[in-house]
């Protein structure tokens, strides 16, 4: 059991820098995560297992996780959730709010300290009662990027994926399924950064398990049918690296709108996509393999 | 600020905006992307200031989307690069998202060089998520380029905004983007002076010079002006010192010493909490300085009142290391003593000689000021 300091006089230790930071501070000086989830953990007797979220911008993380909190939440499956504190509740609040209005909910900031949070308790009730505390942040996918490029940019990012037990990465399928390759190659640049960070040797494979969710797969809905199969077609430079480099991975398709339209108007040179509705597919399967794992 | 102000600030930098052409922020986000005119290279005015520059903002390319370095010049270093990236403010970063809205950020880099961006409001968003594109343009100056302004972000943040109005915002980056030129500062004392809130200066001077801690400021009505004279009244050695942003939202991140957040607006999400962080609100009354700094505090207030402003660039921009309170109270003496030879009789004079015949300096400035003192006192 990690001990987390919670002395208003000495000041907390964050739990993913381990920076000191003074007694009343919300957010860690030096990486903006938030204190308040060394507070809440304190309380626990378990150790908490972070996942992340990761994928490049605008291929719909902040979407997918809220929706799959408000699965959690709401019971979905096997599962009962119990989230810890109001800001967990802040990003499904924001994405079912944004969507209910038809819009999709803004832009993440790639600042740190602008990042949606959550802590969850959550409880598998089968096969038997489990109990996981979860830590999901929802990174910038320019944030993301950056580290990548150049390790270090971003320390909080580098931190959160150590200690991460699981990470879900999110790839358009939508593009992919088009015959862009940018979503293959940023894939491939994200796990080869996790493979570099864990510096296994050569004949060894990285036991980390990552699930790679297609994400707005209603636009192709072949991938549905066998996600392995369309990767291996469409994402073949992520294919053979998983192959070569990684034990544990898991293929899955995801759609959460069901219909989409198109505004614009002849001033803009601009279109907006509009959510018509929510038509949730596989949101739940990519998380109930990752808990599986651990 | 007004677009007078705007045109004086253009005078003050020698060069003059058409006067038919709407602010730097109006016309950027009018300019559909077809229309922009190329990022190349601003022409080379007379005297002008070279340096490199790079944007950061949001895009899309074969490369990638979202906020990131879209062009920068050769000549920027790859540490470099991850600093602005890591310090750049991104989507819903502006404190004020109206198209004329206009921020700043200002601040030193682990290289030495100094950065000095504009930040604005370019189009909407271009994944339609909602909210506005910021878009930011960076000057990267070395050190001794950047006392050409007086090491006045105010003052670089000017210029820059001519050159950003002249090409347009660079949202289709050319693979290369050639080091710019600056208009340099010609006159700053002529530079327009605030109106209001002028008390706050002298808190601020005080604040900036004895307290380390990162300070939030809010309330400012006319946030150039007002810092500009700020940075005035600092030492040299302290101008390029204070990382400094304006109409940003706070974020840890960017690491800045001064925050200034003009309209109160939102201060972003969480604002630090904890005894290392000082929060004012400049509609109310100011702080009282700390006696540490008040003889240094009235010689710039007196000076001020008598409308000695060029006087005053001219003495703080010559003071270098050290410039804390002790080494300043110790000039602020020096001053009322040049003031007391230039006004003084005989009797005030020669006791002046007799203090200033074998005067021992021990603070940079000093023996110029006695030089000066001495000289006066010949007249």
């Amino acid at each position: 059991m990690t001990t987390y300091a919670n002395d208003t006089l000495v000041g907390t230790d964050c739990l993913i820098c381990g920076a000191r930071n003074l007694s009343g501070a919300s957010l860690c000086g030096q990486c903006s995560a938030p204190l308040a989830i060394v507070h809440d953990i304190a309380a626990q007797d378990r150790d908490p297992q972070i996942v992340s979220i990761i994928g490049e911008s605008n291929v719909g993380k902040t979407v997918y996780l809220g929706f799959l909190l408000d699965m959690l939440t709401q019971r979905a499956g096997d599962y009962e959730a119990i989230p810890k504190g109001a800001y967990s509740i802040d990003l499904p609040q924001t994405v079912i709010s944004h969507m209910a209005q038809r819009s999709f909910p803004p832009k993440t900031p790639m600042e740190a300290n602008e990042w949606y949070w959550a802590y969850y308790q959550i409880c598998q009730r089968k096969p038997k009662p489990k109990w996981i505390d979860l830590i999901m942040p929802d990174m910038a996918g320019e944030s993301l990027a950056a580290e990548v490029a150049s390790p270090n940019t971003f320390k909080v990012i580098r931190n959160l994926l150590r200690l991460s037990a699981g990470s879900m990465l999110l790839v358009d399928a939508a593009l992919a399924a088009n015959g862009a390759t940018q979503g293959d190659f940023f894939a491939v640049k994200m796990l080869s950064y996790i493979d570099s960070m864990h510096a296994a040797k050569r004949d060894e494979r990285i036991e980390c398990p990552i699930a790679v969710v297609l994400c707005k797969a209603d636009f192709c809905p072949e991938c549905f049918d066998d996600p392995r199969r369309f990767v291996r077609a469409n994402l073949n430079r992520l294919w053979n690296l998983c192959e070569s480099r990684f034990a544990n991975v898991e293929f899955f398709s995801c759609s959460v709108v069901g219909s989409l339209g198109y505004a614009t108007s002849p001033q803009e040179d601009y279109v907006v996509p509009i959510p018509l509705h929510t038509g949730l597919q596989g949101v739940l399967e990519p998380f109930q393999w990752i808990v599986d794992q651990f | 600020m007004d677009r007078r102000s705007v045109l004086m600030q253009a005078a003050v930098l020698g060069s003059r905006p058409r006067a038919a052409s709407p602010l730097p922020g109006q016309r950027m986000v009018s300019r559909s992307a077809g229309q922009q005119k190329a990022a190349a290279p601003s022409i080379p005015p007379m005297g002008g200031v070279r340096c490199d520059q790079a944007v950061f903002t949001s895009i899309r390319s074969p490369m990638g989307e979202g906020y990131r370095l879209v062009a920068a010049s050769p000549g920027l270093q790859a540490e470099e690069k991850n600093e602005i990236t890591r310090r750049s403010p991104s989507h819903g970063s502006l404190c004020d998202e109206s198209q004329s809205a206009t921020g700043l950020l200002s601040y030193r880099l682990a290289s030495g060089r100094q950065v000095v961006a504009c930040c604005t409001p370019a189009g909407q968003e271009h994944t339609g998520r909602g909210g506005c594109r910021v878009y930011t343009h960076l000057a990267i100056l070395t050190q001794d380029d950047y006392l050409a302004f007086y090491s006045n972000p105010i003052l670089v943040h000017a210029a820059l905004a001519l050159v950003i109005e002249r090409t347009g915002p660079c949202l289709s980056p050319p693979p290369r983007l050639d080091p710019m030129f600056l208009a340099p500062v010609r006159e700053p004392a002529a530079f327009p002076r605030p109106c209001v809130q002028t008390t706050w200066l002298w808190a601020m001077v005080s604040q900036l010079l004895t307290d380390n801690r990162m300070t939030i400021l809010t309330g400012l009505a006319d946030w150039r002006t007002w810092l500009g004279w700020l940075w005035f009244m600092l030492p040299r050695d302290v101008r390029a010192s204070v990382d400094v942003s304006v109409g940003l939202k706070y974020a840890p991140a960017r690491g800045m010493r001064l925050v200034v957040m003009p309209d109160q607006s939102a201060p972003g999400r969480a604002l630090p909490i904890g005894k290392d962080v000082v929060l004012h609100d400049a509609l109310c009354p100011p702080p009282e300085p700390l006696p540490v700094c008040e003889p240094w505090l009235r010689l710039l207030h007196r000076w001020w009142q008598e409308h000695r402003y060029a006087e005053l660039v001219r003495l703080t921009s010559d003071i270098g290391a050290p410039a804390d309170p002790v080494a300043l109270s110790r000039l602020a003496a020096l001053c009322e003593d040049l003031d007391r030879a230039r006004t003084g009789d005989s009797a005030v004079r020669e006791a002046l000689v007799r203090r200033y015949t074998h005067f021992a300096a021990q603070v940079s400035g000093e023996n110029h000021l006695a030089e000066q003192i001495l000289a006066a006192c010949e007249k």
